[in-house]
């Protein structure tokens, strides 16, 4: 029909990307919102919302898997790509749009017999695991029921077992976080990393001796995630936009100005202030590692030597999973993004867990 | 109180085709209008053609099912947003009438709000995942936050016209808006209203923290359906404020229609720019606040009103 494919052609001018970052591969996903924000391409923030899942690096079996349940996941239109080169991004995009402009000419089933049922299974996004009890009973679905368990409030509750991550808006690569919810309160939690260790350097491009815009860039990035968890876009939007002309080679010193008044707002916020107050995250609590983060980011933006040019360390799974515990999801998310683990440095399989 | 006027107190009935496109057009330019300040924020260009092509893509989706869904309240819940925020729109005199002039308004207006209670919650609920559940449950729990301030402040500027029906709300406007007098309901007024849209800062039972939260799981049409209702809500929401507390249609030398767009369109512009101005507002913080705060602050604002209603010798 002519409408339809007027209408995939208008919205393929636009196309919602599901970006699934990888540990290892920073540099891609970097590459990647780089030229999604360029493009104005707005970033999807669940399968059910997105037309091109794109894969930013080399997936391992763990992920690998977890990437076939997402593409299960999506509805139609949909394409799939992987971007290992950063030099390809801009011509895979491309080539996303195009599939997405004339997939009635693609796919001629599409639009026959009705919609395909689409099955969701799985943790990848934080859906239900329902993992426990069940028993040999037929269940909804062949879904397992929740369990029973007392509240902090000594009610009993349903136990509901989820997986956080890996594929998360503004989530650390490859973390997967799972939990066992009452409510939206975390009662045990159990931090992983999929397929750690595959993309041998640390953080892609960022050399161990990291320079003034490096160091400047990794803040912003981790800056921007942090104001996505906590809902405030505008602020998120300006330091990416920063980041990447840092990282396209501006001068540390020629976006000083913009920099510092983008930490001067975050930290004037009393909304922000009074939002991310008493959550505690392990030695120290959410409120000062954003201002550590600002206050880091300021002086790489002053040309001031690095905090700490010592070696990287793996980042703390088991004293991550026990700072989520007892919080709810909302405060979860905020410890997460305030911690930023580094899971490009976790080097083999590892996981932790915390009751 | 006397008639109002002579002339017929609602538009003709053709109207009732009428609004729904007319708010979906103003939902439309709202939408084009926070993209292009998005894009700006990012440094990318802005795309008038960005309210059509969001919807195209929507309509050509395909539409989800998860396993074990509660599709009717799923499906239900999605629908019942746009339409309860036409039926609320019936009350908003676009001008100097209304589509319908019911003698309490302001009752149904509130009545057809409230639904969004279930909309959202159901949406959460059916597709039997965890996060649309607590997206749904989060947007209860901001529900229990706003909804006593909002019916205080819907309540006031009732009480300062001694009536129900947003015609008469207006007419009593003629000497003074309602907004010198009860300034703390107005403003009151606007915060439940983006609240109740669940638009930003008050966006956490969608929040990108959850993956989208109750809406998580809805693609093609539903999604369309559901984020469409979501805005017609918020401009049908901030736009009563315009006859509650504005005056209406009141204002020199343009025509009363005009004026209640400019009013709407400056009101709507101001809820755009203050979600840029703060982050999310979790329901756990927000419910402190609001009855803390708001709760009390409104009742004293009722209360003056009352005393000022009196001391002029109505209600008698």
């Amino acid at each position: 029909m002519d409408l339809r494919r007027l209408l995939l052609r208008l919205a393929a001018a636009r196309p919602h990307v599901l970006l699934v970052a990888l540990p290892g591969a920073t540099e891609a996903r970097l590459a990647v919102e780089a030229e999604l924000g360029r493009r104005g391409w707005p970033a999807a923030v669940s399968p059910a919302d997105a037309d091109v899942l794109l894969v930013a690096g080399p997936a391992g079996p763990a992920l690998a898997a977890v990437v076939g349940r997402v593409w299960e996941q999506m509805p139609e239109p949909r394409v799939r790509v992987v971007v290992e080169v950063v030099a390809d991004v801009s011509g895979t995009l491309d080539s996303a749009a195009s599939q997405l402009a004339s997939w009635t000419a693609a796919r001629p089933e599409y639009g026959g017999p009705g919609p395909r049922e689409q099955e969701h299974r799985g943790p990848e996004h934080g859906g239900d695991e329902h993992g426990g009890h069940g028993g040999g009973m037929e269940m909804p679905g062949g879904l397992p029921m929740a369990d029973l368990g007392e509240d902090r409030d000594g009610l009993m509750l349903d136990r509901l077992h989820v997986a956080l991550g890996p594929v998360l808006p503004d989530w650390p690569a490859g973390l997967v976080l799972r939990v066992e919810l009452q409510g939206d309160v975390i009662q045990e939690a159990e931090a992983e990393v999929l397929d750690p260790g595959r993309g041998g350097s640390s953080r892609g491009d960022v050399p161990a001796a990291e320079d003034a815009r490096h160091a400047a860039a990794r803040h912003l990035d981790g800056l921007a995630r942090f104001l996505g968890v906590a809902g405030w876009a505008d602020p998120a939007a300006r330091a990416r936009r920063l980041r990447d002309d840092l990282l396209a080679g501006a001068e540390p010193a020629a976006v000083r100005g913009q920099v510092h008044a983008l930490t001067a707002r975050v930290r004037r916020s009393r909304t922000l202030r009074w939002l991310v107050r008493g959550i505690p995250a392990g030695e120290r609590a959410v409120a000062a590692r954003l201002a550590d983060r600002l206050a880091a980011l300021d002086a790489a933006v002053d040309g001031a030597p690095p905090a700490q040019p010592g070696p990287s360390r793996p980042p703390d799974l088991a004293a991550l999973a026990r700072a989520v515990v007892g919080a709810e999801l909302a405060a979860a998310r905020l410890v997460v993004a305030a911690v930023d683990p580094d899971t490009d440095l976790v080097a083999e399989e590892r996981g932790a867990r915390h009751a | 109180m006397p008639e109002p006027m002579s002339a017929p107190a609602a538009l003709p009935l053709w109207w009732v085709v009428v609004l729904p496109f007319l708010l979906v057009a103003v939902a439309a330019a709202v939408v084009a209008a926070d993209a292009s300040l998005t894009a700006r924020a990012r440094g990318a260009r802005a795309d008038v053609l960005l309210p059509v092509r969001e919807a195209g893509r929507l309509l050509v989706g395909q539409r989800r099912r998860t396993v074990a869904a509660d599709s009717v309240l799923w499906r239900a819940g999605g629908a019942v947003l746009p339409v309860a925020a036409v039926l609320a729109g019936v009350v908003l005199p676009l001008g100097l009438r209304p589509v319908a002039d019911l003698s309490v308004g302001v009752v149904w207006f509130n009545a057809m709000e409230v639904l969004a209670w279930a909309a959202v919650w159901m949406v959460g609920w059916g597709p039997n995942s965890a996060l649309g559940l607590v997206g749904g449950y989060r947007f209860v729990a901001q529900g229990l936050a706003y909804e006593l301030p909002h019916m205080f402040a819907i309540i006031t500027a009732a009480l300062g016209a001694e009536s129900l029906r947003p015609t008469d709300i207006v007419a009593a406007q003629r000497g003074l808006w309602f907004v010198v007098i009860m300034p703390v309901a107005f403003v009151v007024y606007l915060i439940s209203a983006t609240a109740m849209a669940f638009w930003g800062p008050f966006d956490a039972p969608v929040g990108r923290d959850v993956a989208g939260g109750a809406a998580a799981e809805l693609s093609g049409v539903d999604r369309l359906v559901f984020a469409g209702g979501r805005r017609l809500l918020l401009v049908v929401a901030v736009a009563l404020a315009v006859p509650l507390f504005l005056g209406g249609g009141a204002g020199p030398w343009l025509p009363a229609w005009l004026w209640v767009a400019v009013k709407t369109a400056v009101l709507l512009a101001l809820v755009l720019l203050v979600r840029r101005r703060f982050p999310t507002i979790r329901a756990d913080r927000f419910t402190e606040v609001a009855w803390i705060v708001l709760v009390p602050l409104t009742i004293v604002q009722a209360l003056v009103v009352a005393l000022l209603v009196l001391n002029r010798g109505g209600a008698g």
